[in-house]
């Protein structure tokens, strides 16, 4: 996936709720891409221009399955916190 | 770009430019905000307003697009400072798997660096401390001693009271001047203490050193008043020892020689100005009387600051204008000859070492050089071997440089290891030269290891691999040996390897040049060495036996009680068995002596200021084989009470009483040009005794020297003689010496005993360690000289079989083959020998000073290390021409 297919996931995804500054996308993906978490090629999109794709790495794969594991933890003790409060009033 | 293009610069590791890196940026943010406005305009938007809006929802595109580049050109660096570093270690492992298979190629080109650098290392770690940094003091270069020249001798590094006094008020160039003079003292009480080493020190003397006390203060003003309290300050060692490093000692008493003083301080562990036994136990203030200043004997150690900025002209024209002042205020103090001179540390403490030094520098250059010469060699045949594996990296795409990399990173290994060898060498021999120079300055503390001289030794070891390295590699790797891979080895380099043959010769050649060199330098050395030992002191050396004795008690200051005690050690001697006979001397052969002004009574024109003075007993000149030629020896009734004689040498009959029997006449001992205000007894001469060479089997002239009666010698001049035995045994004669000085006084330290045949071997020391060094360098430079002609002539035969056995086919005598070969070994070897004899020639006048009875140019002398030299260079080609001669001349054909 290029830079610009990515957004458009997001936007189709999100139904467009999240509205984020688009270019602050690259300075990320560069950063992951150093990390070791994205592998990068040049290529042609179906309409024959040239882009730059990403590819979620095995590295990055890992990454992200704890990251994913971690931010279930926070949103279940969110909502535990959340669903307490709700109980004291 | 291509993604395939983008890979073939990873592989190839090209290097990505600024810009590239720039355009890949701006290449993707574009199809972005392309993309975009594509995608608005699809919904209706006009292309104006796309844009606008594209640009809106992106953000801030100039920063960016900058954070972005950044990162992308942080990212390549660091990937390619990878590769980089990937690239290197690399070629470590390929070059440590490839020494590994060749082990023993490994360790002859180590120990081969390992001694030359080695060698010039320890003697480089010497000459360093000695001479560029002997002492530990701010400025020390500023520092330098006042000294006295008598004529063209050289100069000695003391002055006479008087004259430093003078110079202390009168000069200009001074920042600060101060004077010393040291003493032995007993430390403790009388019987249980312990002999110490001391000076007196003038007051200046720390500022002029720019040193501190470690405790306390040092000697200030008040110290020198009259009637001051008495105080010491502490050496460091004798503070460390003996006072358990009390630092509350400042203040508590010492008794010196019966003495209270009060402890002012403690001096710092480096204080260091002058050459004693050890370091200086304890320093007193030095009051010069008015009478101490008419002393002549120059005794005192003077030592000075000089200016910030002053020059060495300026400094020398202020002395030489001040001692002019000095000679016209004080005439009979200055005498004929007399000078002074300003003298650095190692000028004083160590002038022959450092000349010495230096020589054996410039020899360690030429094993080193030689050992450099010696690697190229093995190196080069190492790669002539490995032309095919070469090329076969080149065919499969390695160029010229990436082969030579390989083999210097071999050399850089190789280099790396011998620097920790050299290192760890030249720390084992500088402790050896220590005790080669035994007695002389050379001493532990000045060589211990100091980072500098390893940051050398790891830069000339490495630098040498790598010059070696390439341009061995770049030898090796000259136009043609791709060739190599056609056919073999030998039928591809039919034209190059006489040429590679050529190289190897002429570092053979250069080899056997500087090996001659250093084998004429040994040469001359050891035939020097060997004239010296061949000279005749004209004294006995075989079977006698010597005790010296010093810091007896105090109350032998009394002659009568010293007396006393050498009659019962030469009684008790004269009845031990196995003693033959006894004397007692005050100074022994070889060994540092008095000496006094004489004056011929009557003739006040017939004198001089510098007798030498030996006082013995009666019979001591018998035991030692030195002849009376006239006259009569000393007498056991030569006492105290009856007329006092003296025997005088030849050479001073000759001088004062040409054409005359002495015998009669009367000299005056102590006087200069006759006594005017004294009147001591006149001596009877009643002998005249053969010349000796006995302070130094090298010296030039016999002295001229005084000898009198032990008992009538009277003063102060030596409070307790040396005694002396003769015994064929000297087991005997050791423990006869010291059961007979200790039953005579049990006080006395235990004595030092040595043979004759030793203290002469010690008076050789100097030489000694001059000539073991050279050998020892020529004895390497023989040995690495022997292994590189070996190898070029090994080489030769292993690459020429199937010609040798062709030639053997054809009817060639196997003695005919042995020829050969060790004419074609021998050649370079003999070439180099040439130019090495001419190099020689050259070069040992730098020897001049340490030769004796050998001129520089020795014709014996350099025959006959030529004639060694070519002897083993023959002998080094032998071996393969017999190898050569056993050629099976089928089988050598046959493997074609």
């Amino acid at each position: 996936m290029h830079g610009l297919a990515i957004l458009q996931w997001i936007e189709r995804v999100t139904k467009q709720r999240l509205q984020i500054e688009e270019g602050a996308l690259y300075p990320a993906l560069h950063r992951m891409e150093e990390k070791g978490w994205l592998e990068a090629e040049w290529g042609h999109t179906d309409a024959g221009r040239r882009a730059k794709f990403y590819r979620l790495s095995p590295v990055g794969r890992r990454q992200l399955t704890a990251e994913l594991a971690r931010w279930n933890q926070y949103a279940e003790a969110a909502a535990l916190i959340l669903e307490a409060r709700g109980g004291s009033t | 770009m291509s993604p395939a293009r983008w890979n073939l610069r990873r592989v190839f590791r090209l290097p990505s430019t600024r810009r590239r890196l720039h355009d890949d940026v701006e290449a993707e943010l574009a199809f972005h905000l392309e993309g975009r406005v594509e995608e608005l305009m699809r919904d209706g938007w006009t292309r104006e307003e796309a844009e606008r809006e594209a640009r809106r929802r992106f953000g801030d595109y100039a920063r960016i697009e900058l954070e972005v580049e950044r990162m992308t050109i942080e990212s390549e660096r660091r990937r390619t400072m990878r590769d980089r570093v990937d690239g290197v270690m690399a070629d470590v492992r390929y070059a440590s798997r490839s020494l590994a298979r060749q082990p023993v190629f490994a360790a002859v080109v180590i120990v081969t660096l390992t001694l030359g650098v080695g060698a010039a290392a320890a003697i480089f770690h010497a000459l360093d401390r000695v001479v560029l940094h002997p002492l530990p003091y701010p400025d020390a270069e500023r520092i330098v001693y006042l000294g006295t020249r008598w004529g063209k001798e050289r100069p000695i590094g003391a002055v006479p009271p008087g004259r430093f006094q003078f110079f202390h008020d009168n000069n200009r160039v001074f920042e600060a001047l101060a004077t010393l003079r040291t003493f032995n003292a007993q430390l403790g009480d009388d019987d249980s203490g312990t002999p110490v080493e001391g000076a007196r020190v003038s007051e200046d003397l720390l500022k002029v050193l720019g040193a501190k006390p470690l405790l306390g203060r040092g000697l200030v003003s008040r110290d020198y008043e009259p009637g001051a309290p008495p105080v010491a300050v502490l050496g460091h060692a004798l503070w460390a020892t003996r006072f358990g490093a009390d630092s509350g000692i400042v203040g508590r008493a010492i008794r010196l020689d019966g003495r209270l003083y009060s402890v002012a301080g403690v001096l710092p562990a480096s204080f260091e100005v002058v050459e004693v036994q050890s370091p200086l136990a304890v320093v007193l203030p030095l009051v010069l009387s008015s009478s101490d200043l008419e002393d002549r004997g120059a005794n005192y150690t003077a030592i000075g600051r000089l200016r910030r900025g002053v020059t060495d002209a300026q400094v020398g024209e202020d002395v030489a204008s001040m001692f002019g002042a000095y000679r016209r205020q004080f005439p009979e103090r200055v005498e004929k000859d007399d000078g002074v001179a300003v003298m650095t540390y190692e000028q004083i403490f160590a002038a022959d070492l450092v000349s010495q030094l230096w020589i054996m520098l410039g020899a360690t250059l030429f094993v080193f050089l030689l050992a450099c010469a010696n690697v190229a060699n093995i190196v080069y045949a190492r790669a002539l071997t490995r032309r095919r594996e070469f090329a076969v990296r080149a065919a499969l795409g390695a160029g010229r440089s990436r082969i030579v990399r390989q083999v210097l990173m071999e050399m850089l290994l190789l280099g790396v290891a011998s620097t920790i060898a050299a290192t760890a060498a030249s720390l084992a021999s500088v402790r050896g030269l220590v005790a080669l120079a035994r007695g002389a300055l050379l001493r532990e503390s000045q060589l211990r290891l100091d980072p500098r001289v390893v940051v050398v030794t790891t830069i000339v070891a490495v630098a040498a691999s790598l010059v070696i390295g390439l341009v061995v590699g770049l030898a090796a790797t000259r136009a043609g040996y791709t060739r190599s891979l056609v056919g073999s080895a030998r039928t591809s380099g039919l034209g190059g390897s006489s040429a590679h043959r050529g190289a190897r010769g002429v570092l053979v050649g250069l080899e056997s040049a500087l090996a001659m060199v250093l084998l004429a330098g040994a040469g001359l050395l050891i035939s020097s060495f060997l004239n010296v030992l061949r000279v005749d002191g004209g004294f006995r050396r075989e079977g006698i036996y010597t005790a010296s004795l010093s810091r007896p008690p105090r109350d032998y200051s009394n002659a009568e009680v010293s007396r006393r005690f050498e009659q019962r050690v030469l009684e008790q001697l004269r009845a031990t068995p196995g003693v033959i006979s006894a004397g007692a001397t005050a100074t022994l052969p070889l060994r540092r002596g008095w000496n006094l002004p004489t004056t011929v009574q009557g003739h006040n024109d017939l004198s001089e200021g510098a007798t030498e003075f030996r006082a013995v007993s009666p019979g001591y000149l018998g035991m030692m084989d030195i002849p009376i030629l006239a006259g009569r020896d000393l007498a056991e009734t030569d006492v105290a009470a009856s007329p006092p004689v003296v025997l005088v040498s030849e050479a001073y009959a000759k001088r004062f009483f040409p054409g005359a029997s002495p015998i009669g006449q009367r000299v005056l001992v102590g006087c200069y040009k006759g006594c005017p205000d004294r009147h001591p007894t006149p001596m009877e001469v009643v002998g005249v005794v053969r010349d000796l060479r006995d302070a130094s089997l090298e010296q030039a002239r016999p002295r001229r020297t005084i000898w009198v009666s032990w008992v009538q010698a009277g003063g102060d001049m030596s409070r307790v003689p040396a005694f002396v035995v003769r015994a064929s045994d000297p087991g005997v004669a050791s423990s006869a010496l010291r059961r007979a000085i200790a039953e005579a006084d049990p006080r006395m330290t235990p004595p030092d005993i040595m043979a004759m045949s030793d203290i002469v071997s010690a008076s050789l020391s100097w030489r000694r360690f001059s000539m073991v060094l050279m050998a020892c360098f020529a004895g390497l430079a023989l040995a690495l000289t022997c292994v590189g002609i070996y190898g070029v002539a090994a080489y030769a035969v292993s690459q020429r079989v199937q010609e040798i056995g062709l030639r053997m086919a054809l009817g060639a005598r196997p003695a005919s083959v042995v020829a050969l070969v060790v004419r074609q070994g021998a050649t370079p070897a003999a070439l180099g020998l040439v130019v090495g004899l001419g190099l020689a020639l050259y070069l040992t006048r730098v020897l001049s000073k340490l030769l004796f009875g050998v001129g520089p140019r020795d014709p014996l002398s350099f025959a006959t290390v030529a004639l060694v030299l070519l002897g083993v260079a023959v002998a080094a080609s032998y071996l393969p021409a017999r190898r050569a001669a056993r050629v099976d001349p089928a089988g050598a054909l046959r493997a074609e």
